[in-house]
């Protein structure tokens, strides 16, 4: 039992204890220790990845039911209790559905787009504290890291709309990347900013500096809304669903995707929500810091507010136009991130 | 051990992409493998321990650099969709040039003292925070060289930005 309530309130301590015991045994046998540690990130890489795919599935059947709320009717409730299974049942679908390539496709970057858009999104999640302790890989530029891998699934998007051949397809691809650079860019001076106050990049010391004062989201409170509105871009979810707009361009960059290639789409971009959620409890709302509960237990609590307030956002607000998404970023939050900075560096200076 | 077999690997990525790239006919597949050539670059530098140069690396070179360069292929259907010529008639000052850049590269790494110069960054870098030494480098040492660079990249925006609203002048 304190085992127990020692690794869900303060992993770290009996994990690195496991370990060495585990290394000690596995020199006992004679076998090289870099082996155990090669096996040891596998099942870590694999726990978290099982744990990210359940999620993403429940984060589907999460926002469908909030739409159903929004719009006054049921939502899943077929299959399974409350349609608890229908996004494993529409996985199922999708995994034996017919594989069907197009013929004038570019083979390569139509193949490789699903990859690089699915890959890196999973990778992000190294550097992200889940617990005191739980952290797989707590690098020294842990949110430069978040940053820089989620830069790479523009190409996947890019890739996508060319290699479909589909004017709808590079349209929407465009777009996509348009609006990530654009919106990249406020983010990333927001995140300074937050930087700045903790002085570090390290994840699991933005946790800690926001663990004696109030949380970030209290003296970054414009940054906090920045962040959550180009973080809303990030994914192209609605009002910033551009890339994809059904009414104008079919269903945009992933218009030729069928059957497994469309999962991954449809997975990565889950995922894609739960990090920028993730993120965004992390660097503002105190990470997995809080009283009672387990910090893993208030880590989802507040990374599935976050979620929240995103699907309320996507099921209210219409879809607004291309030269407003680029002004919007540009006029107003650019500017207003570069302001927030400046004032963060100078009260923090005097 | 390790460390070595994924530097060979990361090596043999670099140069097996970096190959696929020029001769690639195809303009967009020479963007991919650029992206990858750039990636296994990024990862030499994490092995080395500069985590800071390889998230900058992957943010700025694939994260802008490549992703622009795809927006323009996809601007440009012509190139993008036929198949480039491998050769023009700029191939003997094409070859001149990387001659002597390999040259001056292959001079530069027998020229450098290898031992105490890695010996000498490693402790320094083990003293305090990579970033923590590449931000006071920037603003002491390299402090004008890197006012240099922001006035350039100022002028190129400025540039920019008169190029495009001469050519709206012009259609109106």
């Amino acid at each position: 039992m304190a085992l127990l309530k020692e690794l869900l309130y303060n992993s770290g301590k009996p994990l690195s204890e496991f370990s060495s015991w585990m290394h000690a045994i596995w020199a006992g046998w004679g076998m090289p220790g870099f082996l155990l540690d090669f096996i040891f990130q596998l099942v870590i890489v694999l726990a978290v990845t099982a744990v990210l795919v359940l999620n993403a599935l429940w984060i589907i059947y999460y926002d469908r039911k909030i739409s159903a709320l929004m719009q006054i009717r049921k939502g899943p409730n077929r299959v399974g209790p409350f349609g608890l299974l229908q996004t494993l049942a529409d996985t199922v679908k999708l995994l034996i559905k017919e594989d069907v390539n197009p013929k004038k496709i570019d083979i390569l970057s139509f193949w490789i787009a699903p990859l690089i858009i699915f890959i890196p999104t999973f990778a992000v999640f190294l550097v992200l504290p889940f617990g005191n302790g739980l952290v797989p890989a707590d690098l020294n530029i842990g949110i430069l890291y978040i940053i820089a891998i989620t830069g790479l699934s523009v190409i996947g998007i890019l890739a996508a709309g060319w290699g479909s051949n589909n004017k709808y397809s590079l349209i929407g691809g465009m777009r996509s990347a348009a609006q990530i650079v654009s919106y990249e860019i406020p983010m990333v001076l927001v995140i300074l900013a937050v930087v700045l106050m903790s002085g570090t990049m390290k994840m699991s010391g933005i946790v800690a500096a926001q663990s004696n004062r109030v949380w970030f989201v209290v003296p970054q409170f414009l940054g906090f809304i920045i962040f959550l509105i180009a973080g809303n871009a990030e994914v192209n979810r609605a009002p910033f669903d551009l890339p994809e707009a059904e009414s104008e361009l079919v269903a945009g960059f992933n218009t030729e995707y069928s059957a497994m290639k469309f999962a991954f789409f449809y997975l990565a971009e889950y995922t894609n929500l739960f990090l920028t959620s993730a993120v965004a409890a992390t660097l503002f709302l105190g990470g997995w810091q809080g009283p009672f509960l387990p910090p893993i237990v208030w880590f989802f609590i507040k990374t599935y507010f976050v979620i929240t307030i995103l699907c309320w956002i996507r099921w209210t607000f219409p879809r607004i136009r291309v030269d407003q998404l680029m002004e919007f970023s540009w006029k107003y939050l650019l500017p207003l991130a570069l302001l927030n900075l400046v004032v963060t560096a100078v009260i923090l200076k005097f | 051990m390790v460390e070595l077999i994924l530097f060979y690997a990361f090596a043999a990525l670099i140069i097996f992409s970096a190959v696929l790239l020029v001769t690639a006919r195809n303009v967009f597949h020479g963007a991919l493998y650029l992206a990858s050539t750039l990636f296994g670059v990024a990862a030499i530098f994490a092995l080395s321990g500069s985590f800071f140069l390889a998230g900058i690396q992957v943010l700025i070179y694939i994260g802008a650099v490549v992703v622009l360069l795809i927006f323009v292929i996809n601007l440009t259907r012509q190139i993008a969709g036929s198949s480039a010529a491998q050769v023009n008639e700029a191939v003997v000052p094409a070859l001149i040039t990387s001659l002597l850049t390999i040259t001056l590269i292959v001079l530069a790494v027998l020229k450098t003292d290898w031992a105490t110069r890695i010996g000498k960054s490693v402790a320094q870098t083990e003293a305090m925070d990579n970033t923590a030494v590449i931000g006071t480098q920037l603003l002491t040492n390299f402090a004008i060289p890197f006012e240099v660079v922001s006035v350039l990249l100022l002028a190129a925006l400025i540039g920019a930005i008169a190029i495009v609203s001469r050519d709206k002048e012009a259609g109106k």
